[in-house]
């Protein structure tokens, strides 16, 4: 499909703080508690947003953080684009988020709501979520599920807890999970910062990545193991290759043409949705001069590339 | 008929564009399937659809409403239909 052909984007990916309840090492935003953007979009801005949204006809919002349950207007968003009949995923670590907020969502057109579960014991769950419940996360599963909508669970290899990646498959199936998401763990955020001490060896993911494959098929049917692509570089690559119709919005509102890279190609603070698209096509025109190759940088370098 | 849950439709310059949510599949429209997928979700079952679609466009050899039926039966094949 020829994206300049398309008027809008089919799927808008938005970050709607950067502020967290929990202080994870692997965290890929740099999110933490009391640590939100400077400036983030207040509440008229992001509902004039989500106006904006509804009437370039864009189908499907992520909402995502941080935590996005801690933005003052996550229902309120949430609950505009929902009603206007915008499907929505919500990304959550579960921490707060029980049978209330789940009966809440309910009313809304929800794809999904993705509960990030790194780890089948509360120790290696901690080892990465220092102030985290695991039980809690697990508690948020079972409301959503209770609720009827249909859950993801999300796993961040590291090398405490990558031994437990099997047993979280099968949580999550018991849980009710239509999707396992996983990958490699992403050097970028704070992750960058404690990178030695969280990133598997490569036996470690020969490994991980061996029962992925005997999951997905041994479990096709229950819960689909998702696992490509692997890494980030080849998500970029892919991304040079097949540019995804979507934009990624930061809690500022500033637009990134792609997770791995920190180059901003539109605000929309002060830019419409439409504006932001256009300016999307012509950066991924740019990109493409370069060679995937020199992409091939650690995360958190890759921005030295544009 | 309707458009199955996780589906979302789009009209475009072009056409329009199937939106599968769940799976993150895009399927491109022509404008005579766009026409059908609009009516689709105006609801009816697909012989109400191809009505409303002859109804609107001429159908002179009937060509028209073999093309939507056997459109709709590959919709309803892909899970992007339901009742």
């Amino acid at each position: 499909m020829e994206l300049s052909k398309l008027k809008a984007p089919l799927f808008v990916s938005w970050q709607l703080t950067r502020d967290c309840d929990l202080s994870c090492l692997h965290c890929c935003t740099g999110s933490a508690p009391g640590r939100p953007s400077p400036n983030e979009l207040n509440r008229e801005e992001a509902l004039r947003l989500a106006d904006d949204l509804l009437s370039t006809g864009v189908p499907y919002v992520m909402l995502c953080g941080g935590e996005p349950a801690l933005s003052p207007h996550f229902f309120e968003v949430a609950e505009r684009l929902g009603r206007g009949g915008v499907q929505l995923k919500i990304e959550t670590n579960g921490q707060r988020f029980g049978a209330q907020e789940a009966r809440r969502l309910r009313e809304l057109p929800i794809r999904s709501v993705q509960v990030s579960l790194d780890g089948d014991t509360p120790e290696a769950y901690r080892s990465l979520r220092p102030n985290g419940s695991l039980e809690k996360a697990w508690l948020a599963c079972r409301a959503v599920r209770e609720a009827g909508l249909p859950l993801e669970a999300a796993f961040a290899p590291c090398r405490s807890n990558i031994r437990e990646a099997e047993a979280v498959i099968c949580r999550a199936l018991e849980l009710g999970a239509f999707r396992f998401n996983t990958g490699m763990l992403m050097r970028i955020g704070t992750a960058v910062k404690f990178w030695d001490r969280l990133a598997p060896t490569e036996e470690d993911y020969d490994r991980f990545f061996s029962m992925l494959e005997r999951k997905e098929v041994e479990l096709a049917g229950r819960i689909e193991v998702w696992f490509r692509p692997h890494s980030l570089d080849e998500a970029l690559e892919l991304q040079l290759r097949e540019p995804p119709a979507a934009l990624l919005v930061l809690p500022d509102g500033l637009v990134k043409v792609s997770a791995a890279l920190s180059f901003i190609c539109a605000d929309l603070r002060t830019q419409s949705v439409s504006q932001a698209w256009g300016r999307y096509l012509s950066a991924l025109g740019s990109l493409k001069v370069f060679d995937p190759a020199r992409f091939r940088l650690a995360g958190a370098n890759a921005e030295a590339v544009v | 008929m309707k458009l199955a849950r996780f589906v979302k439709f789009r009209e475009e310059k072009f056409g329009g564009v199937l939106f599968e949510t769940r799976s993150e599949k895009v399927y491109t429209l022509s404008p005579t399937a766009a026409a059908v997928v609009k009516e689709i979700s105006a609801g009816g079952g697909p012989e109400q659809v191809i009505s409303r679609l002859k109804g609107r466009y001429n159908d002179p050899d009937g060509k028209l409403g073999a093309e939507a039926r056997e459109f709709i039966a590959a919709l309803a094949s892909l899970g992007l239909v339901g009742e």
